[in-house]
């Protein structure tokens, strides 16, 4: 489940991780679209693979990508505006995600299309699991709740917060920090430290 | 081929680290006991507190380096599984240094739970991830000094912060000095500055209030003489840093007209003279050679004046080392290479720096009408008006960008009991602060605002709330109170 | 006053790297040598004020009277590509040694978080010309800042008996967040 993570072992697609995932729900949200992207974006690589000249397939990769973010972030924006603000300048950002543009390289102009589509659920999935990892630990420890539902109740209606008990030290407002992000993800790196593996990172 | 000469960033010899050690735990002893004089015996004498209280002083140093001691054995038995050189590590890595000088500058009113938690941290993310005693590149007590203010800082201010029960008896204020003088918009006369907290003389004999070790100046300074005399401390960085910060404050208080007793007043308050005998002197996180050093001191001097004028945050001292330690590889470097020619060109650069800023900041600060531009930022949209209850609408313009943030603050009796932000300004408020305490840490402590952290990452929105709340109270004060 | 405080506090409280994230790639990976870091800061400086002011200059005369501000991501990432392949070339004319060393680092400038981060802030923001042009500067030395910073100490790390859990990304995000700490103290009003 840990091997080839793309945040966890490839390093890839950070800037999204560490910002956003100050709740839970950011991170689903985060992980959803990126994942939601990947899928088509691999999809409709795959499909053209054979169609796109050598010369011209990082722009036209960088086209297809885009188009897909501003869709959906026009989307976002119209129809559940809190979510897009709080996500802010990020969603536009997953144009530049290394890991979209990395799969779509490396996979989908290599691969067909049944492939290319499991692939993007499959790295979109992983990529999923571990900004909830991370926004469980930062959120948990720093805010002391879980909301799982909590802008998106403009569309849903409800809302779903599990508030801890708090006391003195509890929650540690640390770790909603930009600092606390980054010692975050440092120590889940750490913890999930893999002898092998390590030759593995460039 | 090129010869890199490399310096350890560590003592010469066991022997000689060995004897460092002993000399600065003694040295540092006198302290302590003043801390527990102070903090624990008179408050209990006077009968203001129990026998709990009458011993945190010496719990909390105990505590703090039994903390830091469990941290490193548990890290090398269980983390490293270096089982050979098991007994040797233990006795040689000197743990228990980053916990006294933790609980040394920590105030007397932090909760044990808080103490233990930033052990672990200073000990574990300050030293051991980086391999242990000698490979540190931060001072160890000041990153976690510095993690325990912004997680917790809140919490210890609401408890007491600097101030221990038998002090805040017949306190004028609830500030600290450097507290006091940040919001006397850092000049003003010996009465307003000094004379709260007695006299020049209380400031150095330690009748003041602080962290456990910085107050007492007159046992730092014997403490200093003491490793000089023993040949354990790097003494020109120490040196250097408080005669910088001397002479840019002098500068600064000439340009306002006030006399020698305002550099004095800056050298005695504050954590500068614990900092820069104990802390910035470290050797491991220090430059190597002694010029270096000397230039060393003079960055810190100008970071701590450039702190504490022009930041919102009172004290310096714990910033300014921790930066100037990330550039101690650059020190390192730029010694290596020039080991042959004139070291002057540095010294003279920062020098210059140092008058430049401190005359900057001299004619800047009487000039600084923030306060007076700070409320045109403000706009009362609606008053409503029940009883001793005024329910205020307010916009407040944006610092950078041109949108406003809109809130409604509700006033009764003169004191705020409610802040909601209607309207937020920017997706820092939603992530950082919505979530934490902030705003009822606002309202706890309106009073004394500037007492208030900020908070690291949402640093623009939270000060800014800050010079919101600040100014709906001036607004309202000026409307209704005689 | 505005804009010297928007500009320091762009390249210390509010810097891109440690406070907002952007730009982290290639932390992880160059930022081995002094020089390499300083000439990948000088590159993304170049193509990131050149961006903001194209991308300034396209948003308010062209997108938003047509009411096309739907193609601001796609035409402001087409923006920085260009930019971005013209200093390669130039970099390749000029100093060959540069060119190898940075290596591929230097077309993925274009899907450095940092460029498009400060190209879309500044119109998030709502900055005037002189505010876009004083933010994407401060900004882009901010980076470079901590990019030179953190290479210096990468130096110093590779000699450190760190533990083996510890060594390479991890430890770096560990300094990388406690200069996040430092840095947040510097806000100034």
């Amino acid at each position: 489940m840990f091997k080839n993570n793309p945040i966890f072992t490839m390093m890839l697609g950070l800037c999204s991780a560490l910002a956003v995932t100050t709740t839970l729900e950011n991170g689903i949200i985060m992980g959803i679209s990126v994942t939601v992207v990947l899928i088509f974006s691999n999809m409709i690589i795959s499909l053209l693979r054979n169609v796109i000249n050598d010369n011209i397939k990082i722009p036209s990769y960088i086209l297809i990508i885009s188009t897909l973010v501003t869709l959906i972030d026009v989307l976002l924006k119209k129809y559940i505006p809190s979510v897009s603000d709080s996500l802010g300048i990020y969603i536009p950002l997953i144009i530049v995600n290394c890991l979209i543009l990395g799969r779509a390289i490396n996979f989908a102009s290599k691969n067909g299309v049944v492939k290319s589509i499991k692939d993007g659920f499959v790295m979109g999935g992983k990529y999923s699991l571990a900004l909830i990892i991370i926004s469980l630990v930062r959120e948990i420890l720093g805010s002391g709740s879980i909301s799982i539902i909590d802008k998106l109740s403009q569309i849903l209606g409800f809302k779903l917060i599990i508030n801890l008990p708090k006391f003195s030290v509890f929650p540690n407002p640390f770790f909603v920090s930009s600092a606390g992000a980054f010692l975050t993800l440092g120590l889940i790196l750490a913890l999930l430290y893999k002898g092998d593996d390590k030759n593995e990172l460039n | 081929m090129e010869f890199k000469v490399r310096h350890g960033n560590f003592l010469k010899s066991s022997n000689s680290t060995n004897k460092m050690m002993k000399h600065l735990i003694i040295s540092l002893i006198p302290i302590i006991l003043f801390a527990f004089y102070k903090n624990g015996i008179l408050p209990y004498i006077h009968g203001y507190t129990n026998v709990y209280q009458l011993f945190k002083p010496l719990i909390m140093v105990i505590l703090s380096c039994l903390t830091c001691f469990f941290t490193e054995y548990c890290f090398y038995k269980y983390v490293t599984k270096d089982h050979k050189n098991f007994k040797d590590l233990i006795n040689n890595t000197y743990s228990i240094i980053p916990g006294i000088f933790l609980s040394l500058i920590l105030p007397v009113n932090t909760s044990l739970l808080i103490l233990i938690i930033g052990s672990v941290f200073a000990s574990f993310i300050g030293k051991l991830v980086y391999g242990g005693f000698g490979h540190n590149i931060f001072n160890p007590a000041l990153v976690g000094r510095l993690f325990v203010i912004a997680s917790y800082g809140a919490v210890i201010m609401s408890s007491g912060g600097y101030y221990n029960i038998y002090e805040s008896v017949d306190a004028v204020t609830s500030a600290t000095p450097l507290a006091n003088l940040s919001s006397l918009n850092y000049v003003g006369s010996y009465e307003e500055v000094v004379y709260p907290y007695g006299s020049l003389l209380d400031l150095f004999l330690g009748k003041m209030p602080g962290a456990l070790g910085e107050v007492s100046k007159l046992l730092i300074i014997l403490a200093f003489i003491y490793l000089v005399c023993n040949k354990v401390l790097k003494w020109r960085i120490s040196i250097s840093y408080l005669f910088t910060v001397f002479v840019m404050s002098f500068i600064i208080g000439i340009i306002n007209g006030e006399g020698l007793w305002y550099p004095t007043f800056h050298i005695l308050t504050g954590g500068l003279m614990f900092g820069a005998v104990f802390m910035a002197t470290d050797p491991v996180t220090s430059p190597i050679s002694n010029s270096a050093g000397v230039v060393y001191g003079i960055c810190l001097g100008i970071l701590t004046i450039f702190f504490r004028f022009l930041t919102p945050y009172p004290e310096g001292v714990l910033s300014s080392i921790l930066f100037m330690n990330l550039l101690v590889p650059i020190f390192n470097n730029y010694t290596i290479k020039n080991h042959n020619k004139n070291k002057c060109a540095p010294l003279i650069i920062f020098v210059i720096l140092a008058i430049l800023l401190s005359c900057y900041i001299g004619f800047n600060i009487k000039n600084n009408d923030n306060a007076s531009k700070k409320d045109e930022y403000l706009q009362v949209i609606n008053e409503t008006v029940m009883g001793n209850t005024y329910t205020y609408d307010i916009k407040y313009k944006g610092f950078t960008s041109k949108e406003s943030i809109e809130a409604t603050v509700t006033i009764q009796n003169d004191y705020i009991i409610d802040i909601m932000i209607t309207n937020t300004l920017d997706h820092y408020y939603d992530s950082h602060i919505k979530n934490t305490t902030y705003i009822k840490d606002i309202i706890n402590n309106q009073n004394n605002l500037d007492n208030v952290d900020t908070i690291s990452g949402a640093t623009y929105t939270s000060s800014y709330l800050k010079e919101m709340t600040k100014s709906i109270l001036k607004y309202h004060g000026d409307k209704y109170e005689k | 006053m505005n804009l010297i405080s928007l500009f320091v506090s762009s390249i210390l409280v509010e810097n891109v790297v440690l406070s907002k994230f952007l730009g982290m790639c290639p932390f992880i990976g160059t930022s081995s040598k002094e020089k390499t870091a300083i000439g990948m800061g000088i590159s993304v400086m170049i193509v990131t004020v050149l961006a903001s002011i194209l991308s300034y200059i396209i948003y308010h005369l062209i997108l938003v009277p047509t009411d096309a501000t739907y193609l601001t991501n796609t035409i402001f990432i087409f923006i920085i590509a260009s930019l971005v392949g013209i200093t390669e070339i130039i970099i390749k004319s000029k100093n060959k040694k540069l060119y190898k060393e940075l290596g591929i680092y230097l077309p993925l400038i274009t899907t450095n978080c940092a460029v498009l981060g400060i190209v879309l802030l500044n119109i998030n923001s709502n900055y005037n010309l002189i505010e876009t042009l004083v933010y994407s500067i401060g900004s882009s030395l901010g980076f470079t800042l901590v990019l030179y910073l953190f290479s210096t100490i990468r130096e110093e790390l590779c000699k450190k008996p760190i533990a083996e859990r510890f060594e390479g990304v991890p430890i770096a995000l560990i300094t990388i967040s406690l200069m996040a700490l430092i840095f947040a103290r510097f806000a100034t009003l």
